[in-house]
């Protein structure tokens, strides 16, 4: 079956990333029709290799999800039965995209990532609200499991069944901090299902998670947009509900 | 419905005998069955360990869970995480049980309430392995392997104690501060987390009554597990 799937990013044009090998890793799936729109955000040149799926240059300062709801509003979001939302400092393994959708169908996870390496960093910050928590490190011995978290990034999909749940992204916390808690609590409402694909794990190692922000502002974000949302707690999200194994 | 008090972690490789007899003792457990949780971790067994566990699903508050070979550490990692009580018991799959282990755990618990507390418990040895000079020998002599020789019931303990076979943990704690390194695929995992919850003020209460023995393996022999405080 193919999918037909909208990939949406925000790469930085100042600092290093993998930006040119991801968008050639997630054009060659071969059972997946992929559109790739990305924003390159930084005053340097937009990279050759990338041009013809960079819609537009931002010159900072500029927040991450109102850039990607930006990206959204201009797509035909009807067009596609998944959107996936990707930084660019990861590296994902060898045929990512169809093995992962497979996972992602098979398992009927309207909101997923895959998991971390491990050698990725998890500096176990989620108390603070910050991805990389130990929980989302590849568990060696499943292909995947159902959750009550997916991080807001480095990257996650989310099924068309899914998209009014979760676009467009709430700009009241625009670096996205405290999704995470929200939309565990989305999906269960809605009677769906989330989850981590153990079974292609990528690499996220070359910027440290939350390296670049300030931690009192996204904390106190994220204090704020939690205050007025149902949502559940550090304490309630890290669980396996049904785990599942090759 | 509110969830247990206790979820008992028992992860296993291939030793279904041994696992049948861990499972009976753990149906004599005093705790009241509404009070904790049973989670079997298969490590990618290929003897008969689904049927032994679903032989035991009607008589105790059991959940099974496989996962393909990927050895102890993230087997107890799965175990973590598909856990729903606050006290974690980690279990062997050769440990019969005594039958107050589970509620003399979670009695020490109630006494050191705050989440940097873990319970070790005691393991003795079944009379065929007690005998064997080698085992005298690491145990007592060498004290490489359970060597309780210089602790007593009641001392509050430092970080080398946290035996992962026969400890129990605030699920909260490991949920912040860290769980298993996936590297350790058997040994060292307990000593390698418990160094790292150490930097969070990780204590180890040592409680004598919560008891369990070691099974004698019919053709194996012992399983290598190391617990000591000496050889860390």
């Amino acid at each position: 079956m193919s999918n037909s799937v909208l990939i949406v990013g925000v790469y930085l044009l100042d600092k290093p990333s993998y930006i040119r090998q991801i968008k050639s890793d997630l054009s060659r799936s071969s059972r997946s029709e992929v559109e790739q729109r990305w924003v390159g955000l930084g005053t340097g040149s937009i990279p050759e290799e990338i041009a013809d799926v960079t819609v537009r240059k931002v010159i900072p300062p500029a927040m991450k999800f109102p850039l990607l709801n930006q990206l959204l509003a201009e797509a035909k979001l009807d067009d596609f039965e998944f959107v996936l939302v990707c930084d660019d400092d990861i590296v994902l393994p060898e045929n990512f995209l169809d093995r992962y959708l497979d996972s992602v169908t098979r398992y009927g996870f309207v909101l997923a990532q895959p998991a971390r390496t491990h050698d990725s960093f998890s500096p176990h910050m989620i108390v603070d609200g910050f991805s990389g928590h130990p929980f989302v490190e590849q568990l060696d011995g499943l292909v995947a499991r159902q959750t009550r978290f997916v991080e807001i990034g480095p990257i996650f999909s989310v099924h068309r069944s899914a998209f009014e749940l979760i676009f467009p992204f709430d700009e009241t916390s625009p670096m996205g901090w405290g999704y995470d808690f929200v939309w565990p609590q989305l999906i269960a409402n809605a009677g769906l299902k989330m989850g981590i694909i153990d079974a292609v794990p990528i690499a996220h190692s070359l910027r440290k998670s939350g390296f670049y922000y300030q931690h009192d502002k996204a904390r106190a974000e994220m204090k704020e947009f939690l205050a007025h949302r149902p949502h559940l707690s550090p304490d309630e999200v890290f669980f396996i509900i049904e785990s599942y194994a090759a | 419905m509110s969830p247990p008090s206790l979820s008992a972690i028992l992860c296993t490789f291939n030793r279904a005998e041994l696992l049948s007899q861990t499972l009976e003792s753990i149906l004599g457990q005093t705790l009241d069955r509404s009070n904790f949780e049973l989670i079997v971790i298969d490590d990618g067994s290929m003897d008969d360990t689904r049927k032994v566990v679903e032989s035991f699903e009607r008589r105790l508050p059991l959940r099974y869970a496989y996962q393909a070979n990927a050895g102890l550490a993230s087997a107890r990692n799965h175990g973590i995480y598909r856990s729903q009580a606050p006290l974690l018991l980690f279990l062997d799959d050769d440990d019969l049980c005594s039958p107050n282990l589970f509620e003399e755990h979670l009695k020490t618990h109630v006494q050191y309430p705050d989440n940097h507390f873990a319970v070790l418990g005691y393991i003795g040895f079944d009379p065929n392995l007690a005998q064997k000079p080698l085992l005298h020998y690491v145990t007592e002599v060498g004290c490489y392997l359970f060597s309780y020789s210089n602790v007593k019931h009641g001392d509050v303990l430092d970080y080398p104690y946290f035996w992962g076979g026969c400890c129990s943990c605030k699920r909260k704690f490991l949920i912040d501060y860290g769980v298993f390194n996936p590297v350790f695929r058997f040994g060292c995992e307990d000593i390698e987390l418990a160094y790292r919850l150490s930097k969070n003020n990780l204590k180890v209460v040592y409680n004598a009554r919560a008891a369990s023995t070691m099974a004698a393996t019919t053709n194996r022999g012992t399983r290598p597990r190391r617990r000591s405080c000496c050889s860390s």
